[in-house]
């Protein structure tokens, strides 16, 4: 039987400017959380969150004394790793930089994904809502993400649902994606497939961009060149366009000519280890976190790259300071932060009609619900067992 | 029964006929018997068996619909909901599952009239379209402006945006630009209930103009392979891309398919991203070789009889007269039913054929990268096969949407063919391969080809052929080949569908791909379709055990 907390860490909830719990769950395996939540269904069990790292919890309803938390870290083993076709599948409750670490040990890497904050949990990772959706080799974990099983309240047989892992099936609707962004409020998810990668080799390239608009000019270059980026990274304050590269090294030994000569003396090249070491430190310190120490005032909005630059025109002149990450072909994501004076409520009031998207890292607003949200919450889960972030 | 008049058929109510005038007006209204004929099967085999049997009336529609807007959608979904008729959306009707086809009762909703591609922002390289545009015209207007959406299936004339979408269509650049759910960013639908939604906010419009919601699913995701079950998609915004200006391309020759997939593998997890490649098996790269032409994916088994000609053909010279060319097509026709009436002896034969595999791969994009890439690709492939050079590679180019229309024959000829693409991970492939291949023998003969791969594995893609003296002998065969083949895929844990969807034919095996799903995809009926009018029968439906 899952283990029931008697003590919970309240600094944990703190951080993260949650509220205590009544009560906290830690699973310590699939089978244990699907226990879990199917006693939960003739218990006086819930409303029940569940929780990764909780970096990412969109939940502002604030629940009185009896919510309850189901903590998803012992969740954490490596359930199959099937290296010739490069298939991890885990756990949901295993940490970023865990998987890391397991993949790596097995001559693999997760180095074409995107920066992910190191902490987060895959299961959180891939509950989480996004603004924008998945795009291809864009290094989003949703597209990396081949397989899950998940479990929903209303499932009585204790079975999970269960994705095939097979590549691109066209096998009806998804059904994944009732999990994939549904923050938990329909199920959650057990264990996930994600694609890893053969370690090979890697770059960091360094590009001069004082300015966004520099930065703006130095992606687009890059995408005439043809360059596949595994990760980028802009801050105003550092004033460089950074991106990480892989490959196999005598393709990246021929981009480094093209790139030195695309760029003249406005680059630095620094190898594999280099690019890990910078991956690290910036995946540590991801602005996008609730324990982060500027969340109360960062803002993560999504801008056109093509109306980037104006844009940032208007937000350079009261933002302390700015991050890009995640650039794609269309799209870039940026961590504003704030001045002390600012209320982020109003500066995403102003800014939200000349852009994608804005969330706040710590959301406080309630959100409106669409009949389709109430009816598949009826549906999967008729008891509400699990907290609805509306 | 072997035979259809109109008297045979249900005649639409006088009511039905005004309802829908009203909302459409009377034009496109079609009630007439061959109007109703021309929808009663879309490219299924089966229904084409059905139809050479003249077995029409299983699947004939009460009504053709055939609406110029989303408002007209909207008011055909509600007048279905009033009145509980069932709704079968149709776009270009090329899907070979029986997806758009109705089941005697309903009303086909033909979206052709819905064909604008709206507007293309080339600033940040998406494009909203209208639903019932066909994949060719598209793609014409796309590079007249110099951009590409990057999906080439070989259906591309007769097929649809629509269609696309709603069987998670693959085209042959693949591996280059992903299927057709990785290039769409947002759509709009007329669900079930009758209420017009966004999947997501158009994400790349130029405001924002609805609010975030509140987290929860991607419901694009989820509408994309849903074959009109849950509603009607009117519009889609996809990402599109710049006309490529570098174009390379090599054929290789292998010992086997095990060392070619394990180049192809390789290439692919080594990041890489060739725009087209495919593989052929044995058998399959004889036909090609010998045909001196692709064989598209639209045209499975065309090869096989044009071949069967064609041979018999070189035997008798190039100078043969025309009569006795007559002659010869007959005994080849002939043939057809002898050759395919006994697909395990022929099987045995094509397994004592030598292992020698073609395979057409094939780099396109702009800039320096793509060469340095495509160069490394071609002498990593140098590793486990013979390099034969450009021509392979720009003759499959050249030749790609030569789809032929010359199934009818082997119909005729009392003979079926289809196709079933299926997908699985590297490590699982061959298995895969063998499994379907050894278990069909007896029932069909069999070819292969590979065509879209991945970092993570491979779709397959088979060819098979049957043959029978009697129609019901010929539907209990073809039946029998699906069967097998499909547990067989089962058996093997690799998925049933790739890119033709599920329809009808496939519906049964569904949950081998979502195992346990069956009370999600309930779910989403339940919320998007609480009256069960989109599309019945379709997706989803019992195994065959429970069935019988």
């Amino acid at each position: 039987m899952t283990k029931q907390k008697t003590r919970i860490a309240k600094s944990f909830y703190e951080k993260r400017d949650l509220p205590t719990p009544a009560a906290e769950w830690w699973p310590e395996s699939s089978a244990e959380f699907i226990e879990l939540l199917s006693a939960g269904e003739d218990s006086e069990l819930g409303p029940m969150l569940i929780l990764g790292d909780g970096q990412h919890v969109r939940h502002s309803t604030k629940p009185g004394s009896s919510w309850q938390v189901i903590r998803t870290e012992s969740c954490n083993a490596l359930l199959d790793f099937d290296e010739r076709s490069g298939l991890a599948r885990v756990e949901a409750g295993m940490r970023w930089k865990d998987l890391r670490a397991l993949v790596e040990e097995r001559g693999f890497s997760l180095d074409r994904y995107a920066l992910q904050p190191a902490s987060a949990t895959i299961g959180g990772l891939l509950a989480r809502h996004r603004i924008a959706p998945k795009q291809l080799w864009s290094g989003d974990i949703r597209d990396g993400c081949v397989a899950i099983n998940a479990i929903t309240p209303s499932v009585t047989t204790g079975v999970p649902y269960g994705y095939l892992p097979a590549p691109r099936k066209a096998s009806g609707p998804d059904l994944r994606y009732l999990h994939i962004g549904g923050e938990g409020q329909l199920g959650a998810i057990l264990d996930v497939t994600l694609m890893v990668w053969p370690s090979l080799s890697g770059r960091l390239y360094k590009l001069q961009a004082p300015l966004a608009g520099a930065a703006i000019r130095a992606w687009k270059k890059l995408s005439d060149l043809g360059v596949r980026v595994s990760w980028s990274y802009w801050q105003r304050s550092q004033g460089a366009l950074t991106i990480g590269v892989h490959g196999p090294a005598p393709l990246l030994s021929r981009l480094d000519k093209l790139i030195e000569k695309s760029w003249e003396d406005g680059v630095t090249i620094e190898g594999y280890e280099e690019e890990q070491r910078r991956r690290a430190y910036l995946e540590e310190r991801h602005s996008a976190k609730r324990t982060s120490a500027t969340a109360s005032k960062t803002i993560e909005v999504l801008w056109r790259l093509d109306q980037l630059k104006a844009r940032l025109g208007e937000v350079n002149t009261w933002a302390a300071d700015i991050e890009l990450v995640d650039w794609t072909s269309h799209t870039v994501t940026g961590h504003v932060l704030l001045e002390d004076e600012h209320d982020p409520e109003q500066i995403i009031e102003r800014i939200y009609p000349h852009t994608l998207g804005v969330l706040p890292v710590i959301e406080n607003a309630r959100e409106p619900i669409s009949a389709w949200t109430r009816g598949l919450k009826q549906a999967l889960d008729p008891k509400s067992l699990l907290v609805a972030n509306h | 029964m072997t035979g259809l008049t109109g008297a045979m058929l249900a005649t639409p109510s006088a009511a039905l006929v005004r309802d829908l005038a009203a909302i459409v007006g009377e034009k496109h209204v079609l009630t007439s018997l061959p109007d109703r004929l021309a929808y009663n099967n879309d490219c299924w085999p089966r229904g084409i068996i059905l139809a050479r049997g003249r077995r029409l009336m299983p699947h004939t529609p009460m009504a053709v619909v055939r609406p110029k807007n989303e408002l007209e959608v909207q008011g055909i979904i509600r007048w279905a909901r009033r009145t509980g008729t069932p709704i079968v959306p149709y776009g270009a009707g090329s899907g070979v599952c029986g997806g758009a086809i109705d089941d005697g009762a309903g009303v086909v909703v033909d979206l052709k009239r819905m064909k604008q591609l709206v507007e293309t922002r080339s600033s940040d390289m998406t494009m909203r379209v209208q639903s019932g545009i066909i994949g060719m015209n598209m793609e014409r207007e796309l590079q007249r402006r110099g951009l590409t959406l990057g999906h080439f299936p070989s259906s591309l004339i007769c097929s649809s945006l629509g269609g696309y979408l709603a069987a998670r269509s693959a085209g042959q650049y693949s591996s280059r630009y992903g299927k057709i759910e990785d290039m769409v960013a947002s759509m709009r639908v007329v669900t079930g209930t009758g209420d017009i939604i966004e999947t997501s906010p158009d994400p790349l419009a130029a405001v924002a103009h609805r609010e975030v919601p509140a987290g929860g699913p991607d419901l694009t995701q989820l509408f994309v392979g849903s074959e009109g079950t849950l509603g009607i998609i009117t519009e889609g915004t996809l990402h599109i891309h710049p006309q490529p200006d570098t174009m390379l391309y090599r054929g290789f020759q292998f010992d086997g398919v095990g060392s070619a997939l394990e180049g192809i593998r390789l290439l692919m997890q080594h990041g890489l991203r060739p725009t087209v490649v495919r593989l052929y098996d044995a058998f399959d790269t004889l036909i090609a070789k010998r045909g001196k032409s692709d064989h598209g994916e639209n045209e499975p088994g065309a090869g096989m009889l044009q071949r069967v000609g064609g041979w018999l053909g070189e035997w008798a010279g190039q100078e043969t007269a025309h009569e006795l060319r007559g002659q010869i097509e007959q005994i080849a026709r002939g043939l057809i039913g002898r050759i395919v009436g006994q697909p395990l002896i022929v099987n045995r034969m094509i397994e004592a054929l030598p292992d020698d595999c073609l395979m057409i791969v094939g780099f396109e994009g702009d800039g320096a990268a793509i060469i340095e890439e495509a160069e490394y690709a071609f002498e990593l492939l140098e590793r486990f096969g013979h390099d034969l050079g450009e021509e392979p590679g720009m003759h499959w180019v050249q030749n790609r949407f030569n789809v032929s229309y010359k199934m009818s024959p082997m119909f005729a000829a009392g003979a079926f063919v289809d196709t079933m693409e299926v997908s699985t991970t590297w490590e699982n492939l061959e298995n895969l391969y063998w499994n379907v291949r050894e278990d069909m023998a007896e029932h069909a003969l069999i070819m292969a080809h590979f065509s879209h791969v991945y970092p993570e594995g491979a779709s397959i893609y088979f060819t098979f052929s049957g043959w029978a003296t009697e129609l019901d002998e010929t539907l209990e065969r073809y039946d029998t080949v699906w069967k097998t083949g499909l547990n067989a895929v089962a058996r093997s844990g690799a998925s049933i569908a790739h890119h033709h969807g599920v329809g009808q034919s496939k519906a049964p095996w569904t949950h081998h791909d979502h195992l346990g799903g069956e009370g999600l995809f309930d779910a989403l009926k339940s919320t998007f379709d609480p009256d069960g009018i989109m599309n019945p029968g379709k997706v989803w439906a019992p195994p065959i055990e429970e069935q019988s």
